[in-house]
C-alpha cells in the first residue's frame, strides 16, 4: 500500500484515529463518516497495518472492537438498553421501532427503570444520571435535541445486533 | 340413489359440533388420525353414538387411533373455512403429478386420449389452486396471533415460533411458487400454450375442451402469483417479528444470565502503542536504505534499560497503561493516592514524574472532597486533596 493520506483535511484524520481507538461509534450523518466511506479501502489497511485492528462496519456505522478491556460501561449500556427494550414491549410497542426512531430523556428512562420490577434483582443501578448520557453522546450513541432531549444513532443498531448474538450464544448455552 | 344416501349429511348435520372439534383436532396435527381418548371424551360430551360414526365410515380404527375420512375431512373444513396446513411437499407433488399429465397431453393424438387428459389436467390444476387457497388462509390465521403480540407467548417463544414457521412452510413454500425455470409457474404456462396450439385443427369437442383447459391454466396462473406475493408478503412480516424477538430474547437473556454471557468489547478503548519495536526496526532498515549501508544498532535488554531509567531523567508514561488499570480499579477513594500508589510500585515514583503522570486525571470522572493527605516523595511533601474516580470519560 502507498502510504499517502487520502484527499482530506488531516484534522479529520486524527478525529477518525482518536474516536475509533477511543472504541467510539462514528455513525452515519457525521462529516468522519463521510472521510471513512470515501477512504474506506485505505483506513481499513491503515488500522490494520498500524494496530493490527480490523476496521468493522455497517451500512450506518464505523467502529472498532476491543475484546480484553474492561467492559462495564457495554455492560452498562446493555443493561439499560434491555430494561428500556423490555418495558416498551411490555407496552404493546415495538421496541426496536421505538429505540430506533423515538426521542427520549434522562427522565422517561429511569421512569422505565424504576418501574421494571421485573428484573430489580438482575441490576444494581435502577437509574441513569448525566454523567452516562453524556458518555454515550461522546461514544456517537446518541444525538442531543433541544429540552434535555436526545435520539439514538445509528450506531445503536450494534447493540441490538449483540443482543441477536447473545441469543444464539445462549443457544449454544441451552442445547 | 342409494337410499342411506342422506345419512352421511343428516350425521354431520345432526352433530356438527362434535365434526367440526374432530376436523379441528385432526387438522391440527396435519394428518387425519385422532385417538380412541380424544374421540370419546368428544362424543361423550355431545352424546354421540361412535358405532354410527364408524357403520357411515366417516371414521376406521386403525390399530389404536382412528382414521377420519378425508373428504369429510376437506367438507367441514372448508365449511368452516379451518384449513390444515398442508406440508410443501404435498403441494411440491403437484409439479410432479401436472408434469406427468402435460407429457401425456403433448404426445396423445387421439381424441378420446386428448379430453381424457385435459379432463385431468384441469380437475389437477383446480385441486392444485384449492390447496394454494387452504393453505394461506391457514397460515395466515396461524400466524395471527403471533402478530398481534397478545402477551400469551414470551420472546423467545415468539422468536421460535417464527422461525419454525419460515423455516418449514413460509420459504420451502416461496420456493415452489417462484418463477423460475424449474417452477410450476412456467409449467402452468407451457400447459395453456399446448392447450392453445392443441385447439386448432381439431373437432369441436377437443377444441371446446381445449378453451376450458387454458382459461383453467390462466386463472391458475394468476392465483398462484398472488399466493407467491401473499407468500413474500407474509415472510417479511414474519422475519420482522423474527428479529425483533431474537433480538429482545437476548436483552431478557443478558439481564438474566450477565455472568455467564461475553458481550463484545463495544466501547473499549485500545491499549495502543504505536512505537513497536517492529517500527523500530523497519525504522532501522529505513534508516540503512538511506544512508547506503549497514548500521550497527546496540538494543538496550530490558534490564539495561530499567537501569537507565533509574540513572537517567528518562522516563516514558505509558498513559493507556495506567489508564486500563485505573478503570479495572474503579471506582478509587482517592486518585491522586492511587497515582501515587502505582508509580512506586512500579520503580517510576519521582516527584518530575508524578507530575508528568497527573494528565490522568483528565480522563476520569473525579468528584474533589474537602478532605486532605500528604503524598511523601524523595524531593518533597505534597498536601493534596481527596479526589474521587467514579468513571472514565
Amino acid at each position: 500500500m502507498e502510504f499517502e493520506y487520502p484527499e482530506k483535511p488531516k484534522k479529520t484524520h486524527r478525529i477518525i484515529v482518536e474516536k475509533l481507538l477511543k472504541g467510539e461509534f462514528i455513525p452515519i450523518g457525521k462529516n468522519e463518516y463521510e472521510t471513512l466511506v470515501n477512504n474506506h479501502e485505505w483506513y481499513k489497511s491503515f488500522f490494520l497495518d498500524s494496530f493490527n485492528i480490523e476496521l468493522l462496519h455497517t451500512e450506518e456505522v464505523f467502529y472498532c472492537v476491543n475484546p480484553t478491556g474492561g467492559m462495564s460501561f457495554t455492560k452498562e449500556v446493555l443493561t439499560v438498553l434491555a430494561i428500556l427494550m423490555y418495558e416498551i414491549s411490555k407496552e404493546g410497542s415495538d421496541p426496536i421501532v421505538a429505540i430506533q426512531n423515538k426521542e427520549f430523556s434522562i427522565n422517561t428512562i429511569n421512569k422505565y427503570l424504576s418501574e421494571s420490577i421485573q428484573f430489580s434483582n438482575y441490576i444494581s443501578k435502577t437509574r441513569i444520571d448525566t454523567r452516562f448520557i453524556n458518555k454515550l453522546e461522546s461514544m456517537g450513541l446518541i444525538r442531543k435535541r433541544i429540552d434535555d432531549k436526545f435520539t439514538f444513532t445509528r450506531a445503536i443498531n450494534i447493540f441490538l445486533n449483540e443482543y441477536d448474538n447473545l441469543t444464539k450464544e445462549v443457544r449454544g448455552l441451552d442445547a | 340413489m342409494n337410499k342411506n344416501a342422506a345419512s352421511i349429511p343428516n350425521f354431520i348435520c345432526n352433530y356438527f359440533r362434535f365434526m367440526s372439534d374432530l376436523v379441528r383436532i385432526v387438522n391440527k396435527d396435519g394428518d387425519n388420525y385422532i385417538t380412541h381418548e380424544q374421540l370419546q371424551i368428544l362424543a361423550d360430551r355431545d352424546s354421540v353414538p361412535i358405532t354410527t360414526l364408524l357403520k357411515l365410515r366417516i371414521a376406521r380404527e386403525i390399530d389404536d387411533v382412528y382414521e377420519v375420512d378425508k373428504r369429510v375431512v376437506n367438507f367441514i373444513a372448508f365449511s368452516n373455512n379451518e384449513f390444515a396446513l398442508s406440508s410443501p411437499e404435498s403441494v411440491k407433488k403437484f409439479h410432479y403429478s401436472l408434469s406427468g399429465l402435460y407429457e401425456k397431453l403433448l404426445r396423445s393424438t387421439e381424441t378420446n386420449d386428448t379430453i381424457m387428459h385435459a379432463d385431468h389436467l384441469i380437475s389437477e390444476l383446480r385441486d392444485f389452486t384449492d390447496i394454494l387457497d387452504s393453505s394461506i388462509t391457514r397460515l395466515l390465521n396461524d400466524t395471527l396471533e403471533l402478530k398481534e403480540n397478545s402477551q400469551q407467548f414470551s420472546a423467545r417463544e415468539r422468536f421460535d415460533t417464527a422461525s419454525n414457521i419460515i423455516k418449514e412452510y413460509v420459504e420451502p413454500l416461496n420456493e415452489i411458487v417462484e418463477d423460475r425455470p424449474d417452477t410450476i409457474l412456467p409449467l402452468i404456462r407451457n400447459i395453456s400454450s399446448l392447450a392453445m396450439q392443441k385447439s386448432i385443427n381439431y373437432d369441436k369437442n377437443v377444441e371446446n375442451k381445449m378453451r376450458r383447459l387454458r382459461i383453467q391454466a390462466n386463472i391458475v396462473h394468476e392465483s398462484t402469483e398472488l399466493f407467491g406475493r401473499k407468500i413474500i408478503s407474509e415472510l417479511f412480516t414474519l422475519r420482522k417479528i423474527k428479529k425483533t424477538n431474537s433480538i429482545l430474547s437476548g436483552a431478557i437473556s443478558w439481564l438474566e444470565k450477565q455472568n455467564n454471557l461475553t458481550p463484545k468489547g463495544l466501547c473499549n478503548r485500545f491499549p495502543i502503542k504505536v512505537h513497536t519495536k517492529e517500527f523500530f526496526f523497519e525504522a532501522i532498515e529505513e534508516l540503512e536504505i538511506l544512508l547506503e549501508g549497514d548500521i550497527t544498532v546496540d538494543i538496550p535488554t530490558k534490564d539495561e534499560l530499567h537501569s537507565m531509567r533509574m540513572n537517567s531523567n528518562y522516563f516514558h508514561f505509558d498513559k493507556s497503561i495506567y489508564i486500563d488499570k485505573l478503570e479495572n480499579s474503579l471506582p478509587v477513594k482517592n486518585i491522586f493516592h492511587w497515582i501515587h500508589k502505582e508509580m512506586k510500585a512500579n520503580d517510576e515514583l519521582s516527584y518530575a514524574n508524578y507530575c508528568t503522570a497527573l494528565s490522568l486525571l483528565d480522563e476520569f470522572h473525579i468528584t474533589y472532597s474537602k478532605a486532605r493527605e500528604i503524598l511523601i516523595f524523595d524531593t518533597c511533601k505534597l498536601n493534596i486533596p481527596v479526589a474521587e474516580a467514579t468513571n472514565i470519560l
